[in-house]
């Protein structure tokens, strides 16, 4: 913060009517250009750390599934990682293949929604009309599949809890060789506008020693030039099974995060056929049974569409964990806007913070403290009441 | 980034710093935690960052009967292994130095850390408060347990 009177500050957030979501991003500028950008967080608390102490392990599977609305099954399958890491046990084949199904589902709808919305941002509403519009088709899938277009519930420690049916293969293969036309009409779009180039080509560039120092994940990560991806480097699920490559770019801006992003959605359309032709030759149970988790450390990771999602359990032998850490790809990658933002303009910053695809919702929490006596009045209960209270007064 | 694929790096960590490894425990061919002095830790973490390349993940932090206890995760992804740094620090004296003038991604981490359950990060860049208002009272750590 500067008392320099040629330096104003622009809030983003907390509550803004273009982000769904609360974050509060202070932007320093001296005219157009941006000179400092800051971050404040703490607006919206689910306290979901803490309440996973009180749960059983199949019950917090459910629970991180509700951390983030896009990436729903990237939480529970980095979780359940982290239980299987505890536990010493390997999951059985054909659930490997259904877990990476569903993970890469995940992916091709959560890139299609970044496109379309990095689209809009824009202005380029034709192309988040034509990615939303194909995002459709995976949803009805997730759907077909999983019962849900979101929160799927498809993962738990030691497999996952829905069989593929035989039916269900050609729907799905139908729908990502459908896709694969799709996908070419919008990475077209991307290559071949020039109007795109002029506003993502050299903007906001992330370089290779950035992305080291700030521990930056995902597309965010690959389009600078890092060939890191967890899905290949800690081989789990079924995606040492089948044949795939780590996408990345070069120049680590704005374009090249999208165009990782496309080119991604190949690779999971990839992944996904041959997980169903191997569907069609595996049988055998898709879970393992978990009869007790031992203490200790347990440690898992995935790949979720933004980066790598991360949990760490500590496990004393009972049911529950004694600590259970979570670590979204987002809050190692908005960081990175502090290289990313500074000494650019206003209208570009508003399309560098979409190209990390940042989703807020992912680490926050909060408790209320009395002032005057220094006493937490709210406590879980009292949360709980409030929401009942909000629900009771929004059906009236 | 730098391949390193021919060189074990556990060994070679193991062998850098042979008195200074308290516990060493291989949970299994990808998991190896290592217990250290809070003293050592900028050793560690530089070595492990800038010699092995690990590429940094996140700090965890847990109030345990036994003190607060920190563990800093690495991945070394060229070798699909991920070694946790622990750290224990006694109730009475809950500080440690911090890893952000190193690792740049670790500010946010450890502010919050040091907010939810209170501990003093030394010579870190930038202590402002992060998740709770700067009004917050100070004292009251709320991931801190009771007793």
């Amino acid at each position: 913060m500067s008392s320099d009177k040629k330096r104003t500050m622009i809030p983003i957030g907390p509550y803004h009517p273009l982000q769904e979501e609360p974050e509060h991003f202070m932007l320093y500028v001296e005219g157009e250009r941006v000179v400092d950008i800051d971050w404040k967080a703490g607006y919206n608390h689910r306290g979901i750390e803490k309440l996973a102490e009180g749960m059983t392990y199949d019950q917090i599977t459910f629970l991180v599934e509700r951390i983030c609305g896009i990436c729903s099954t990237s939480h529970p399958f980095a979780f359940t990682n982290a239980v299987e890491d505890l536990c010493g046990i390997d999951i059985p084949e054909r659930a490997k293949y259904i877990k990476s199904i569903i993970g890469e589902l995940e992916r091709l709808h959560s890139h299609l929604l970044w496109v379309g919305l990095a689209g809009h941002f824009l202005g380029y509403d034709t192309v988040w009309m034509w990615a939303w519009k194909y995002r459709e088709p995976v949803l009805d899938i997730m759907e077909a599949v999983t019962g849900n277009r979101n929160n799927y519930a498809m993962m738990k420690p030691g497999g996952v809890r829905r069989d593929i049916q035989k039916e269900d293969i050609s729907a799905i293969m139908k729908m990502v060789d459908d896709l694969i036309p799709q996908t070419d009409l919008l990475l077209g779009a991307v290559q071949d506008d020039p109007m795109i180039h002029a506003r993502t080509k050299g903007v906001g560039i992330l370089t290779r020693e950035q992305v080291k120092a700030y521990g930056a994940v995902g597309p965010t990560a690959r389009a600078s030039g890092v060939d890191i991806d967890v899905r290949r480097d800690h081989p789990h699920a079924a995606y040492n099974l089948v044949e795939w490559k780590v996408i990345t770019g070069s120049n680590g801006d704005v374009y090249d995060k999208a165009a990782v992003r496309l080119l991604e959605m190949y690779e999971s359309i990839k992944i996904i056929k041959q997980c169903l032709e191997r569907l069609k030759l595996v049988n055998g149970p898709i879970d393992a049974k978990i009869k007790e988790v031992p203490p200790g450390h347990g440690l898992g990771h995935y790949e979720a569409p933004r980066g790598e999602v991360f949990h760490y359990i500590r496990s004393d032998g009972t049911n529950s964990p004694i600590r259970h850490k979570i670590r979204a790809p987002s809050y190692v990658n908005v960081p990175t806007f502090k290289a990313t933002c500074i000494g650019e303009t206003i209208s570009d910053v508003a399309l560098i913070l979409a190209a990390v695809d940042p989703c807020y919702c992912c680490t926050e929490r909060m408790t209320v403290v009395d002032m005057d006596t220094g006493k937490e009045t709210m406590k879980g209960d009292d949360l709980i009441r409030l929401s009942r209270e909000k629900t009771f007064r929004l059906r009236k | 980034m730098e391949k390193t694929r021919q060189i074990d790096p556990i060994m070679d960590l193991k062998e850098h710093f042979k008195n200074k490894i308290l516990e060493f425990f291989e949970k299994s061919e990808t998991r190896y935690y290592l217990l250290i002095e809070s003293k050592d830790l900028l050793e560690f973490v530089d070595y492990l960052f800038n010699k092995l390349n690990a590429r940094y993940q996140i700090i965890s932090a847990l109030d345990t009967p036994a003190g607060i206890e920190i563990v800093y995760h690495f991945a070394l992804d060229n070798h699909g292994k991920v070694i946790s740094l622990r750290v224990i620090l006694p109730h009475e004296n809950t500080q440690i130095e911090s890893i952000a003038p190193i690792i740049t991604g670790a500010q946010w981490i450890e502010r919050e850390i040091s907010e939810i359950i209170g501990v003093k990060f030394l010579n870190h860049p930038d202590p402002r408060k992060f998740l709770l208002s700067d009004d917050w009272p100070e004292g009251i750590h709320p991931y801190r347990r009771k007793n």
